[in-house]
């Protein structure tokens, strides 16, 4: 299997290489605070502001976003909406599982499963990413095919999710 | 008993980073905290060798358990990394 973490930290890509990646990539990330920071989004796009991604959403085309940031994600049909208009694919980040415990890591995966839910119906592109800033954080690619089959993905699925496209 | 009625199981191949602790307890805290009692009944799961790490599953439950072991990241107050590195039917397959 050809596998691309679409996203790990600085300096983390030999480590991820050598877990079983085939290529590993540390996006230019923009993290949206203000209204002026969504014309600055180019590459990966992500905010604690659902209204600031909606806006890059629409205003981008072939935006990588993390909505996992947004307050009540799963929630949001504007995000899918757009993504399917507007061409972008959403991040799956395994970290923010990881980093979670207990019952607060039980409502994100809910969380999780309810938005990939939407965006497999719709078929808006995904990818299960490690999202990892540390070595300890990084997993080989069966374990992130492992968490998207958690969260409710076919193998196959969670597969292509790590594919590049 | 008839191999048809035998359950089939999968070997997970587990990269622990050098770790050195109780592995029985490792697996057991990790796959009890994600799956549950319930669940890790159902999976089976058995520890065959602690270095290198070996865990025994039931078919059609290792997804569930590979999860609960990437998600597991302290023991004993010590941060841990599991990784799986290969999946198979058999032990002889895994060691290849």
């Amino acid at each position: 299997m050809k596998a691309i973490d679409c996203f790990v930290g600085e300096g983390l890509k030999p480590k991820a290489m050598s877990l079983g990646f085939a290529d590993a990539r540390t996006p230019q990330t923009i993290q949206l605070e203000s209204q002026g920071d969504v014309n600055k989004a180019t590459e990966h796009v992500s905010s604690s502001d659902p209204k600031l991604l909606e806006a890059a959403l629409k205003k981008k085309r072939s935006l990588f976003a993390n909505a996992f940031t947004c307050r009540d994600f799963n929630k949001n049909d504007a995000f899918v909406a757009l993504a399917v208009e507007r061409g972008h694919a959403f991040e799956i980040p395994f970290s923010y599982f990881l980093r979670r415990e207990g019952f607060k890591r039980s409502v994100l995966m809910h969380r999780g499963r309810a938005f990939l839910k939407k965006l497999v119906k719709k078929r808006v592109q995904y990818r299960i990413t490690s999202h990892a800033r540390n070595e300890s954080e990084l997993r080989s690619p069966r374990d992130l095919v492992a968490l998207g089959v958690c969260l409710g993905l076919t193998e196959e699925q969670a597969f292509h999710a790590l594919r590049e496209e | 008993m008839p191999p048809r009625k035998l359950e089939k199981k999968r070997y997970l191949l587990v990269d622990a980073g050098g770790f050195s602790g109780d592995a029985v307890k490792l697996v057991d805290e990790a796959v009890n905290n994600f799956i549950g009692e319930l669940g890790a009944s159902k999976a089976r799961v058995v520890v065959k060798s602690a270095n290198p790490l070996v865990v025994k599953c039931a078919r059609g439950t290792e997804n569930e358990v590979i999860a609960a072991l990437a998600l597991k990241k302290s023991f004993d107050g010590k941060p841990v990394a599991l990784r799986t590195v290969k999946v198979s039917g058999t032990l002889k397959a895994l060691t290849k």
